[in-house]
């Protein structure tokens, strides 16, 4: 079980109104589809993309289930490469009034806690902006693989980004707006 | 003309290549955590190619590749930008998408905006 669950008392970061989740949504009961769990720094990125391809094929539509994909990719692409030694890193695949979202968690420290609160709240404010801004980065050599993926999952597929943190423990979850 | 003989293509998990005379085929997905160190050393080794043979383009088939992780899509960057950056004669680089999956309509724009002069986007059936 990952140790953060969403709860409205946790900080959160806001995305503006347009692009935010219906009341609806977020008050809807879930169901946890797929519940995984990883080591820092492991690399279960091809095989992980190979079983929910092959999962989400027989549950959702084709659309959904490439969003889907890949925003499961990116999250958890980051959460295993910023998880502190030690913390279990934690990738689920929910679904609530028929929409399906992913969450990734993992613990790690402050410093990229910070960094993610900055990234997300850039990509909430121009996801397509920030997406074409990280694709220059990448041509002129900025480090900027984090990013691109995070504003891929906003500008490419749609999905809202959302930051919860507990402690330090952070959770992104990407859902349908 | 490329010379497929003289250009094997990399082993790389869940993507098939294929080159011909005037490009190369991509599809399946590009998952791999370090593809630029598979993908990218042979896009460079076609690219180099390409110039010595004084093409005046190369088409790369990418309609058939239904994912990419965010490190491929630095992958075709570095091409774009290998093609705008070359001397002397160089070549058009042309991708041929296929406008239905979302990675390549959203990304391909994009990174033909980074090398305007030099890459084509075209929609293949």
């Amino acid at each position: 079980m990952p140790r953060a669950q969403p709860s409205g008392q946790l900080p959160r970061v806001q995305p503006s109104s347009s692009r935010t989740p219906t009341q609806e949504w977020r008050t809807a009961k879930e169901e946890v589809l797929v519940r995984l769990m990883f080591t820092p720094g492991s690399s279960p990125l091809e095989a992980t993309h190979t079983f929910l391809n092959a999962y989400l094929a027989e549950r959702v539509a084709p659309a959904a289930a490439q969003r889907v994909c890949l925003a499961a990719y990116e999250l958890l692409s980051n959460a295993t490469n910023y998880a502190t030694l030690g913390s279990d890193v934690v990738l689920e695949i929910v679904e609530r009034i028929g929409k399906v979202s992913v969450r990734a968690s993992n613990n790690t420290i402050p410093a990229r806690v910070a960094m993610l609160r900055q990234q997300l709240e850039k990509i909430q404010g121009n996801p397509e902006e920030t997406f074409v801004s990280e694709l220059k980065r990448s041509m002129i050599g900025g480090v900027s693989r984090p990013m691109l993926g995070l504003a891929r999952i906003a500008h490419e597929v749609g999905l809202t980004l959302e930051l919860e943190i507990s402690g330090d423990r952070v959770t992104v979850t990407a859902a349908p707006r | 003309m490329l010379n497929p003989a003289l250009l094997p293509p990399p082993d790389v998990t869940s993507v098939k290549i294929g080159v011909s005379s005037d490009g190369v085929t991509l599809s399946g997905s590009i998952t791999t955590k370090e593809p630029d160190r598979s993908l990218g050393r042979f896009f460079r080794t076609v690219h180099e190619a390409a110039l010595q043979s004084r093409l005046s383009e190369l088409r790369v088939d990418v309609r058939g590749l239904s994912f990419v992780n965010s490190s491929a899509i630095r992958v075709f960057i570095d091409w774009a930008i290998w093609v705008s950056q070359a001397t002397g004669t160089g070549y058009r680089l042309r991708f041929v998408r296929n406008p239905n999956v979302t990675w390549q309509r959203v990304s391909f724009p994009a990174i033909a905006q980074l090398a305007a002069q030099h890459v084509v986007i075209e929609d293949g059936s």
